[in-house]
């Protein structure tokens, strides 16, 4: 599996930069806090878990697909254009 | 070893392992150890009852209203009348709505029965709970009623007999099993929405439905089987036919067959690859009642049977990103969506198996709306299909403009799947997910968390990226027929409804709930959960373009093993019958030339002459006349000295 990636152009760039940034810093700005587990110690959790998780489930899966789940169209001998 | 094969056993080595790994890593083990207090809990506010006792989970109490006495025909029947009646209508926009006025019909009977509502018929010795309500199953059969009116809404242009008959009955089997209080009644239309289900996949009239078809009903009704076995074990242990629930892990063998019974039809893997397989292949019209009808059914029975079975819980977190891993590698557009269906079936069996009452509140609470958006997505989806027909990514792209209505309606689904604050998704996932958060599950808060990401991924970004934004390829879509549109808005419409005013949902969950989802550090939690996710999807977009492939799932088993299974069963028995023909055919020749001649077989009469022919030649064999007489003449002179000795 080859890993292919699109860079950001800089607009792009800013757009991430700007909404990332603003969502980041809103629970201090609100000063919404919780405890409810190690994660809620760790600044901007769910934006590293967001990203992050959505990396690790696009290159497991495909690198799943890969190795071993996807097969031709024709697997199981049969075409389902078939009318 | 055929590096095939090696690769085969390493993909499924990895999933014993992982699997192994997370039920050896959890179940027992963190819940013993989760602190006791009751400041745990993902949200603001605490369901009573949630905390203490045992793993500090305690199991929701079983609802038993007291029995109120009704004599209302039962909401199926309504449906199977009228399904009886529908096809001799001739005129054909007037059987699309009566179509539509039988299940709001039923919606308003279910809206008019009281908490504990009964209808009990006796019939051969046995007393049939045909009907029994209570807030479990009255919630359930709302939106099965008004999901069939919606899809009935989508489904108005088509004036097929075969689906209109074939949708009613299904709906009719969903409203049955849902207010069934005994066994043989829920079993009777578990087996009617099998069979009346699949007549929406054959209807589709293409060689790849006939056959997806024909799996989906040979598995049901293995299922069924499976599910009978479980019954008759269970009444004939327990004398009773009435549904009850079974204390997590009682009951025996025939708490197993049953359990495995309902999950295969929730698609639990490894026994869900039926759904993909079958739902895709639907016309456009059946898969909205398809998407919305069985998993759900099976969902509510493993509500009213199967609560606090922990493995339900481990089962569903597995299934929630089974989902997932599939979707991403999904290219025809309803197979995406129907993988998401499990992957959403996941969070349900996953408060199942919680089983406190803010799970099992969560759980029904988000089989409503999952029922709503997912129809919702499916409508979109078929709405493509209908007005471009093609229904794979690498085939679709880039017609967004031209087709702006369905595409936003669609979104409007896409951000309810997605868990976005003001649409019901927020609401309902969020209300399973805290509740493996009040209970210290953190394993399942926090892969469940994961498994949205995923939704969002999928069902929000690559979907829709691939079908109507990305390449142009020129597509000019017809335009949609106005009732599908009408259809998506009134998806649309409750999916914003009840994201906005969770109210109106709450109060008709099994039990009481106090669970705000609009607090600040919730709503901030998923939008950086979903604005990063979109980040990462903006990075990884060229690895999530269709692929011309397909994705193998369990049902390799017994769609690779056909052959074999044929070549066993039918071509060996094929062979036998005619080996067997041919020996027979064989014998009776030798034994016809054998008696061609019988004369020849008595040695003494042989040597007559022309008695050695191959055939009997009754001139040559003739005895002579002497022979006959004589013997006449004995047998006189017999039966004169029989007669004188008397």
């Amino acid at each position: 599996m080859k890993l292919k990636l699109r860079w950001p152009s800089s607009r792009g760039w800013l757009f991430a930069a700007v909404t990332g940034v603003a969502a980041l810093a809103l629970p201090y700005v609100l000063d919404a806090h919780v405890d409810h587990g190690f994660w809620d110690h760790v600044p901007g959790w769910w934006a590293w878990y967001g990203g992050l998780g959505c990396a690790v489930i696009v290159v497991v899966s495909k690198a799943l697909g890969k190795a071993w789940l996807q097969k031709p169209e024709d697997f199981y001998g049969e075409s389902d254009d078939a009318s | 070893m055929r590096p095939d094969r090696k690769r085969h056993l390493l993909g499924l080595s990895l999933v014993v392992v992982a699997v192994a790994m997370l039920v050896a890593w959890q179940v027992p083990g963190l819940a013993a150890a989760a602190p006791q207090d009751d400041h745990g809990g993902h949200g603001e506010h605490a369901a009573g009852g949630d905390h203490g006792g045992h793993h500090g989970r305690v199991i929701a109490p079983p609802l038993h209203p007291d029995p109120v006495p009704v004599k209302t025909w039962p909401p199926a029947l309504i449906l199977i009348v009228g399904a009886v009646l529908l096809p001799l209508v001739p005129v054909r926009p007037l059987r699309a709505l009566i179509a539509i006025g039988l299940p709001a019909y039923a919606l308003t009977v279910i809206w008019g029965l009281p908490d504990g509502a009964r209808l009990v018929v006796p019939i051969a010795g046995h007393e049939l709970h045909v009907l029994e309500a209570d807030r479990l199953s009255l919630v359930f059969g709302k939106i099965f009623a008004l999901v069939g009116v919606i899809a009935g809404v989508y489904a108005f242009h088509n004036g097929d007999r075969r689906q209109q008959v074939a949708s009613l009955l299904y709906n009719a089997g969903a409203l049955g099993v849902t207010f069934a209080g005994d066994y043989f009644t829920l079993y009777a239309f578990w087996e009617l929405m099998a069979v009346s289900s699949v007549i929406l996949i054959w209807a589709r009239d293409r060689a790849d439905s006939q056959r997806a078809g024909r799996r989906y009903i040979l598995v049901h009704l293995v299922g069924g089987a499976v599910l009978l076995f479980g019954i008759f074990l269970h009444v004939q242990s327990s004398g009773s036919i009435l549904i009850d629930r079974f204390a997590p892990g009682t009951g025996g063998l025939a708490a197993w067959s049953i359990l495995l019974g309902f999950c295969l039809n929730a698609a639990v893997p490894p026994l869900g690859p039926w759904l993909p397989d079958a739902y895709p292949r639907a016309t456009v019209t059946g898969a909205i009642f398809c998407s919305a009808l069985t998993t759900k059914t099976a969902v509510y029975t493993l509500l009213r049977v199967f609560p606090g079975w922990e493995v339900l819980a481990v089962a569903g977190v597995i299934m929630a990103l089974y989902g997932v891993v599939y979707a991403v590698l999904a290219n025809d557009i309803r197979e995406l969506l129907a993988y998401h269906i499990i992957s959403q079936v996941g969070y349900m069996v996953a408060g199942v198996g919680i089983g406190t009452t803010m799970a099992l509140n969560g759980a029904a609470a988000h089989a409503v709306c999952h029922i709503l958006y997912k129809a919702l997505l499916f409508m979109g989806a078929g709405a493509v299909i209908q007005t471009t027909g093609r229904e794979k990514l690498t085939e679709l792209g880039g017609f967004w403009h031209r087709q702006k209505l369905i595409f936003g309606l669609y979104m409007i689904g896409a951000f309810s799947i997605s868990g976005f604050p003001l649409w019901n998704g927020f609401v309902s996932k969020s209300m399973v997910v805290s509740a493996a958060g009040h209970v210290h599950w953190d394993w399942a808060f926090l892969l469940l968390m994961l498994a949205s990401v995923g939704t969002f991924l999928h069902t929000g970004l690559k979907l829709p990226y691939g079908t109507w934004m990305g390449e142009d390829r020129g597509i000019q879509p017809r335009r949609a027929p106005a009732n599908m549109v009408v259809a998506m808005a009134i998806g649309a419409f409750f999916c914003t409804l009840l994201g906005l005013a969770p109210g109106l949902l709450y109060q008709y969950l099994p039990y009481a709930v106090d669970w705000d989802p609009y607090t600040a550090p919730h709503v901030i939690e998923a939008v950086q959960l979903l604005l990063f996710t979109f980040f990462a999807f903006w990075v990884f977009v060229p690895m999530l373009h269709g692929e011309p492939t397909i994705s193998m799932d369990t049902d390799v088993l017994y769609r690779k093993s056909a052959g074999w299974a044929r070549a066993l069963f039918v071509t060996s028995v094929g062979r036998l019958f005619d080996a067997s023909e041919v020996a027979v055919r064989a014998l009776a020749r030798k034994v016809q030339e054998a008696l061609g001649n019988p004369v020849r077989l008595v040695p003494g009469l042989r040597a007559l002459p022309g008695a050695d022919g191959e055939r009997y030649d009754v001139d040559g064999s003739r005895l002579p006349l002497t022979v006959p007489i004589s013997l006449l003449l004995l047998a006189f002179l017999l039966v004169w000295a029989v007669s004188r000795w008397s």
